[in-house]
Order: structure tokens, then sequence, then C-alpha cells
């Protein structure tokens, strides 16, 4: 772990303006990520996976704003940069793939063309070459007959075509960091298996870190080096995969996991997590946002700052972590 | 003794509107369900798998009768309804017998109605029932049944959460005690921690109420823990259908194989899954010569692109669509 790491957030903090008045969603998050790693951000809707990489890469909207923390991205602060060179560096050093591909493709404009803008927007390859590097990049995400798509509108694809274009798109430049959201939501299993294959087999080739946002834990199981596991705006448990799996150490893991089906077992196996998020506007919000749900809390949880434990490789943010193993 | 459900020969197609300005052909169609026969028995659950565009939601849709079949029969205990237009469909009196729960409640429920009023909706179309205290009294009662808090019955869709908007839509279609209900993705838009509390709330409903199920889905690990029986389809046709145990045991059609084999293990560091290649071809005007699986099937031989395959028979309770299988009986 002496590596440098390709990507480091510390201690992040978000806010969003609301009606209600300013409501803090990110807390102290941090993380990080070395070259060529895959780390999947997992947990319910709501749990912060989307607005991390969103701050990270400073697309907020209007009423979001980071209140603390850095992220350092290949040595530079990515929140300290004029928007002319975060601009430079999305796209290029750090790209992202949407949830909905069909809606992130521009409906007017021909797949090939929105691809070749990403590569003249960042000098990649000459004028005359354009063309032809859009073709090379979509048969490289294995689309048939490439130089046909790249004719082609959004709508004319099929929901697995636009993926691979989104993909295309992403990977045009190269990036150091790919993030996924939710790349496969919405996709069916068979071409899930698919993506999902390219994106590893791309990132494997090219040694690219990959961020996998999902909110499917056996995908994560099989994709990600490590699982980074969201809760209410905190990251309650950070550790490699396999760890995670067999021992998990924070009761919030544990619950994801009792929930989600498997291959086998009987659906009265399943247990069903009580509770839902916290309400993040008031103004008690206890320290440890899982505190209502837990099925052992002690009174620190709701009176003490959260602890950050760290084992070896693994990090757990609970003030009464589960047995280990 | 007869099925509750009866499906026979089943064949919904819908018209392709032609390109101007092109000389008249004979007119196209699409094939979205051809030549399913299946029952469904009494306290049965039926899973309808299969990828998008396969035809399992106009399937359900055409047993609801919110579609009209080209061809076929659906026999609800005996009764043929595939004749009732869907206009008087919605009038007709086993209406209140198959009752249909949509995927996104959201969408399914009248924006301006508050979760009372859409529970109570299908007791006064169907079952007569008059406002008053009766009323109240049934819609409490069902609501309770579904774990809906009786303060939560003033509120309109968008103030529930997803997890109260999925059982209002549940709710909503057992309130007139059906004897079939045919759930199109139920859980799709929700999170594990919520699905697992419907769809336990499914399996309760279904013990105390003794209906069936036809339960569409794409999540196969939900269909093999909920489903007595599981229904392969593949551009409309059904490739296999059997005990749900047995089929993901077992799977016999190479098409099923591959969807089974597509699922997300769960296994750290599992060995990358077998991926089909391809998508699935035109669902418009097919080959009736071929089976549909061609192009992407890995064991494919001639006589596949040749005749379409027959059904074969794996068990008494298996049968698989494919060339390349040998029957046991």
């Amino acid at each position: 772990m002496s590596q440098v790491p390709l990507l480091e957030v510390e201690d992040l903090a978000v806010s969003f303006a609301t009606r209600a008045g300013r409501v803090p969603v990110l807390d102290q998050v941090s993380f990080r990520l070395n070259k060529g790693e895959t780390v999947a951000m997992v947990g319910e809707s709501g749990s912060g996976k989307s607005v991390t990489a969103y701050a990270m890469l400073r697309l907020l909207d209007r009423a979001g704003r980071v209140d603390r923390g850095g992220v350092r991205f290949a040595g530079a602060d990515l929140l300290a940069l004029t928007d002319s060179e975060m601009a430079d560096i999305r796209g290029r050093e750090v790209a992202m793939i949407f949830q909905n591909p069909r809606a992130a493709l521009n409906p007017t404009r021909r797949v090939g063309d929105q691809i070749g803008d990403v590569l003249s927007r960042h000098g990649a390859v000459p004028g005359h070459q354009l063309r032809a590097r859009v073709v090379e990049l979509l048969d490289q995400v294995k689309i048939p007959d490439p130089a046909r798509r790249a004719r082609a509108y959004a709508f004319e694809l099929s929901g697995g075509m636009c993926q691979r274009v989104m993909i295309a798109l992403a990977l045009a430049c190269s990036p150091a960091l790919l993030i996924a959201d939710e790349p496969t939501t919405g996709l069916d299993v068979t071409t899930q298996a698919a993506v999902m294959a390219l994106i590893r087999g791309l990132a494997k080739s090219r040694t690219m870190a990959t961020i996998l946002i999902t909110h499917d834990l056996a995908l994560a199981a099989e994709q990600a080096d490590r699982v980074i596991v969201m809760h209410a705006g905190h990251i309650v448990e950070d550790a490699p995969t396999a760890q995670l799996f067999a021992h998990p150490r924070h009761p919030y893991t544990r619950a994801l996991l009792n929930a989600t089906p498997k291959t086998s077992g009987a659906l009265d196996d399943l247990q069903a997590i009580p509770g839902g998020l916290p309400d993040l506007s008031g103004p008690d919000v206890p320290p440890c946002r899982f505190v209502s749900r837990c099925t052992q809390p002690i009174d620190a949880c709701s009176r003490d700052p959260l602890p950050r434990l760290v084992e070896g490789e693994r990090r757990v943010a609970c003030h009464r972590p589960l047995e280990a193993a | 003794m007869i099925p509750l459900l009866d499906v026979a020969e089943l064949e919904v197609r819908f018209p392709v509107r032609q390109k101007a300005g092109l000389a008249r052909r004979t007119p196209s169609f699409v094939h979205a369900v051809d030549d399913v026969s299946l029952t469904v028995a009494a306290g049965e659950t039926v899973g309808l798998v299969g990828e998008s565009g396969c035809g399992k939601s106009t399937l359900a849709r055409t047993l609801c009768r919110l579609i009209d079949a080209t061809a076929g029969s659906i026999r609800l205990e005996g009764r043929e309804i595939v004749d009732t237009h869907v206009r008087r469909a919605a009038k007709a009196p086993w209406r209140g017998d198959i009752q249909l729960v949509f995927q996104d409640a959201l969408d399914a429920i009248n924006p301006r109605m508050t979760a009372f009023q859409a529970i109570a909706d299908p007791l006064k179309r169907l079952r007569g029932v008059r406002s008053g205290p009766e009323l109240t009294a049934t819609v409490t009662e069902v609501a309770a049944s579904c774990g809906i808090a009786e303060t939560l019955l003033g509120r309109f869709p968008h103030q529930l959460s997803g997890g109260q908007r999925a059982r209002v839509g549940i709710a909503r279609a057992i309130a007139c005690r059906p004897k079939l209900l045919v759930l199109d993705e139920p859980t799709a838009a929700l999170d594990v921690s919520v699905q697992v509390v419907i769809l336990q709330l499914l399996a309760r409903l279904k013990r105390e109420l003794g209906m069936s199920y036809v339960f569409v889905s794409h999540d196969l690990n939900v269909v093999r823990m909920f489903c007595d029986r599981i229904i392969v389809m593949y551009l409309g046709k059904i490739v296999e259908i059997g005990p749900a145990d047995e089929v993901f045991r077992h799977p016999r059609h190479p098409y099923t194989r591959a969807l089974i084999q597509a699922i997300p293990s769960g296994i750290p560091g599992a060995a990358p899954q077998a991926v089909i290649e391809g998508e699935a071809k035109s669902p418009i005007d097919p080959n009736p010569n071929a089976c549909r699986f061609v192009g992407r099937c890995p064991n494919e031989e001639r006589r596949c692109s040749e005749a379409a395959p027959p059904f074969v028979s794996l068990s008494r309770t298996h049968q698989a669509r494919c060339h390349l299988l040998r029957g046991s009986e």
C-alpha cells in the first residue's frame, strides 16, 4: 500500500440547498484508489454514491456545494482547478459512463460525431484521422458494422448498443480513471454480462482504474477488487472484496448481504432492513446515521463521533463492529 | 381438474406501419407472442423470464385482457375470455378475477387519486361497492393486509416512498379478491432492502388468499426463489418450461443456459460469466422455418435454420423447444 494512489478523496463533505435549508449529505467521505484498481461503490438509492462521483468531477448541480475536503487526482487538487483546467481533465483523464445511455447521448446528433467531439476537444487525433479513429473505437467496443453505426442516432440503437457507444465515448482518450455509474441497470442479464466483460477487458489492457457504482452486490462481488459500502452519505465500510463478503464488519454491510437474493437459498432466508435512510435535514442527525436501523446499537452511537477503525486493508466506521471471522 | 388458467396456442401480432412511398407489399407484423400454450394451477406461481423484447410483458397484458390476441384461447376456470374485446373486457364479470400489478406504481396509479381512492376504485367499478362505511371498511382492511398504515391512505402517490407505493399498487390489485394476479416486474424499481419486504408480502398474501401468480421478471434469482414453475421466452416463443428448481439446476435449452450463466454469482472473484454474443433478431416477420435462436446459439446445426424446432418433453413437467434435445418419453 506504499504506492502513491491515483485518486485520494479526503474528508469530503457536500451539502444541498433545499426549501428546508441546507442539508448536509456527504460527510467525511475519504477513500483511495490505486492505478488499475477496480472499486465498487454500493448502497441503497440515496446513499450518496453518485453524489460522491459528481462532486469529484465537479458536476454537482447548482444546489450542491462542496463544504469541505479535497480530491487529489494524479497529483492535482481537482477542487482547486479553474473551470477550464477541469474541463481539460474531464473526458481525457477521468471519464464517466452514465446510467441511462440513451438519455446521456445527444438525441439530435450522430453517435460517431459525438465521439469525434471528445477526440477533437482534447486534440487526441489530427482532424483527418478523426473519422477512422471513431470507427476504430466503435470496433473496440464490439459494435458490429462500426462504420455504419457511427452514422446512427441514439434512438436507432438498442440499449446495449447505446451503452457500448457510451463506453467508446468514455474511453476515447484512454482515461486513467473511469467512473461507471450503474452502467448495466436496465439492461438484460445477458447484455449486462457482455458490457461488464467489455469494461473489465478494456480496463485491464489499459491499466485503467474503475469506480463501479452499483446497487447490485452480486455484480460488485464479481467485478471489484475492493468494495466501498455507503449509507446516508457516510462510507461505513471499505474492504477487499473477498474479506467484505466473507466477514462483513459493519451491521449495514451484513444487512445488505442478507437482503440480496442469491443463486441459492429460499425467500424466507432473506431479511429486510428495517426503517429507511434518516432525515438529514433535521437538527439532530446522530453521528452514526445507521443507528435507528441497527440491530445492536449502543449509547455511544448516537452520542460520540463516528470512529474510523483501520484493520489491515479494511476500514469500518462503527462503534460496535461485528466480530471478525 | 381444470386448471385456473389454460392458454392454448396464443398469438399476438402487431401490424407494422408501411413506409410511405414503398410499393404496397404484403403487410408486416411484429410477432410479439407466438404459439404460446401454458397452464396455471390454483395456488401456483409461474415465472415468466426472457430478455426485453421477448414478449413477456405483452403476454402478461394479453392474459389480463388489456391487449387483444390475434389467435388462440385463454380460459379462466374453463370460461373462454379471449373473444371479449378489450373495451368490453374492462366491464366483464370476470374482470375482478384477474388483476395486474405494474412495474412502477408511480406511473400506474392515477396521480390525482389518494391511496384510499386508488384502492377503492376497483371495488366500486368491479364489485359495485358504494361509497360509505362498507367501502371504507374494506379499503382499510385491504390496506392493512398490505401493511399500509391508515395515516397514509390520504396521501397522493408522489407523497409516498417507493415501497409504500408498491404496497398501494398491490392493495389495489387484490382489493377485488382476484383468483389470478399478474405481476409485471413488481420490484424492479425498488432497492434490495425494500424488495425483500415486498416479495415476502406477496408470498404471504398468496398463502392467505389462495391466489395464483404469473410473475414477470428479469431478475432470475428472484424468480428462482419465488416461483414454482418457470417459462423462458425468446422472441415471442416459449423455449423452455419446467419446475423452477429443475430449470435452474439443469437448463436444457441453450438460451436458458446462457441466461442462467449470465446471472452474477455474487462470489468474489468468480470467473467471468459465459457470454452469448449479439442481440436477438428482429421480431418482424421472423422466418417460420427456423429456430429463432439461430445466429446466437453456441450449438447451432444446419437443421436449425431449416425447420422450426419442436417441443421436446424432457420429463412429464419439463419441455424445451430445441432440435438438439432428445425426449425422455
